[in-house]
C-alpha cells in the first residue's frame, strides 16, 4: 500500500461549462442554473465512467444495486453535488446563501476556541463543506483552512468570484511537510484550522484503517495527533444542503485527544470516532457524499 | 554546532520511532526529512517540533521560514543556537 488515495483535486467539468454556469448564475440568479442542472446531471449520468466513479460509494451504501438503480442514485448524488456547487459559486457571486445553524452550535464553537489550544473543526467532502468555511465570521480570531487547489481546476472557490473576501487563509496540504508546521503555528496560536478527516492526501504511512459501511477505509490520523500534541479540542461537523440556497450544520461530536506517544495505534480510536459520525451523517443523507474514488480499495488492510 | 548536531541527533533518537535507525552516521549537511536524510516525514515533525519546544523553547511558524530550518541538521543547529530560550 505504498500510494495514498488518488486524489486530483480538479473538476471534471471544462472551463467553459464552468463559465457558462457562473453566467447563468449572473445573468438569471441560481433558479436558472438549477432548471439547466437537471439536464446537465442527467446527461452527464448516463456516461459509464461517471457511474462507475459513484458505485464504491452506492455499492457500500446501497449494497447491491440494478443497472436501473445504479443511474437513480448516481443522478440523485450528482444532482446535490450540482447543487451544492451552484448554490457555492452564487455565494461568490451573488454574495448571499441560507445557513441553518443553531447558536447552540456556534456557542460551542466559541466555547471550545476560548479554552486557547486552538480549535480543529474536523469535516468531510459531505453536504456544503465548502460553503461552511466561508461563512465562520462568528468565530474570532483567524481561521485556517486545510485545502489543495489544483492550479489547473477550472472551478473557482467562494472568493476567487470576488464578491466576498474568504474569512480564512489556505494552508497548502501539497507544500512542504504536508502543511504540518503551519497548522501546528496555528493551533498553538489559539487559532482555527478547518480540515476534510475522510481523505488521505500525500503519505499512506500518515493513515490509518477504519471500518465505514461495511468496509475498511484508510483515513489520516493527523489531526488527532495534532489535537494531542497542541491540547486543541476537536469539533466534528458536517454542512447538509438542505434545500435551494439553503444549508445547515450538524455538529456531531467533539473529541478530546489525550496527549499521548505519537504511535498511531493511539489514534485508531479517534479515527473510528470520526467515521462513525460520517456514517450517521450518510446514513440521513445518503446523496451528499462526495468522494468520487474508491476509499475502499484497500479493503483488506489493517493497522499493523 | 557539532555539539547541538548530537542533541539534535539524540532528541530525535529517544522521542521519534525511527525504526531502530543509527543516526550517528549523519553530519551537518544530511537532511532531516525525506529519503535522503535522516527519513522524517510530516507527522514525525510534529514530535520535532515539540521536542525542540519542549528542549530549547524555539517555535518555528510558517513553513517559509522553516524550510530554511529544517532544510539539514546544520541549519537546524544554527537556529537553535542563535534563537534558544533554555
Amino acid at each position: 500500500m505504498e500510494n495514498a488515495q488518488e486524489v486530483t483535486g480538479r473538476s471534471n467539468a471544462s472551463k467553459l461549462k464552468h463559465t457558462f454556469m457562473y453566467a447563468l448564475i449572473f445573468i438569471g440568479g441560481r433558479w436558472l442554473a438549477y432548471a439547466f442542472l437537471y439536464i446537465v446531471v442527467f446527461f452527464y449520468t448516463l456516461s459509464p465512467a461517471i457511474r462507475k466513479k459513484a458505485m464504491p460509494y452506492l455499492s457500500h451504501r446501497f449494497g447491491n444495486l440494478t443497472a436501473w438503480k445504479i443511474f437513480v442514485h448516481t443522478y440523485r448524488l450528482n444532482l446535490t453535488f450540482g447543487r451544492t456547487l451552484i448554490d457555492r459559486a452564487a455565494l461568490g457571486i451573488l454574495g448571499k446563501t441560507g445557513v441553518s445553524s443553531t447558536e447552540e452550535e456556534r456557542e460551542l464553537c466559541r466555547r471550545e476556541l476560548a479554552r486557547g489550544k486552538g480549535l480543529i473543526l474536523l469535516s468531510a467532502h459531505v453536504g456544503c463543506w465548502q460553503m461552511a468555511v466561508n461563512l465562520m465570521e462568528f468565530l474570532p480570531g483567524r481561521k485556517h483552512v486545510l485545502y489543495y487547489k489544483n492550479p489547473k481546476d477550472n472551478d473557482k472557490t467562494v472568493a476567487e468570484h470576488g464578491k466576498r473576501k474568504a474569512p480564512f487563509e489556505f494552508i497548502n496540504p501539497a507544500g512542504p511537510l504536508g502543511g504540518i508546521v503551519e497548522m501546528m503555528a496555528a493551533l498553538q496560536k489559539g487559532e482555527v484550522l478547518c480540515a476534510m478527516g475522510d481523505r488521505v492526501f500525500g503519505n499512506d504511512k500518515n493513515a490509518v484503517t477504519v471500518q465505514f459501511l461495511g468496509g475498511s477505509v484508510r483515513v489520516p490520523y493527523s489531526f488527532y495527533r495534532l489535537a494531542a500534541a497542541t491540547g486543541a479540542p476537536i469539533i466534528v461537523m458536517f454542512f447538509p444542503w438542505l434545500t435551494r440556497g439553503e444549508f445547515g450544520s450538524m455538529t456531531m461530536k467533539v473529541l478530546y485527544v489525550k496527549e499521548q506517544s505519537p504511535l498511531k495505534e493511539n489514534y485508531v480510536d479517534y479515527a473510528q470516532q470520526f467515521v462513525d459520525e460520517l456514517q450517521k451523517f450518510c446514513i440521513k443523507y445518503p446523496y451528499q457524499f462526495f468522494n468520487y474514488f474508491n476509499l475502499w480499495e484497500n479493503d483488506h488492510a489493517t493497522n499493523h | 554546532m557539532q555539539q547541538t548536531i548530537e542533541e539534535i541527533k539524540q532528541l530525535i533518537a529517544e522521542g521519534i520511532d525511527l525504526g531502530g535507525a543509527d543516526l550517528s552516521k549523519f553530519g551537518a549537511e544530511d537532511a532531516i526529512f525525506g529519503e535522503q536524510g535522516l527519513g522524517l516525514d510530516s507527522l514525525d515533525a510534529v514530535e520535532l517540533i515539540m521536542l525542540l519546544q519542549k528542549k530549547y523553547g524555539i517555535t518555528v511558524e510558517n513553513m517559509q521560514k522553516g524550510r530554511e530550518i529544517f532544510k539539514d541538521l546544520g541549519t537546524l543547529a544554527e537556529y537553535i543556537e542563535k534563537n534558544r530560550k533554555k
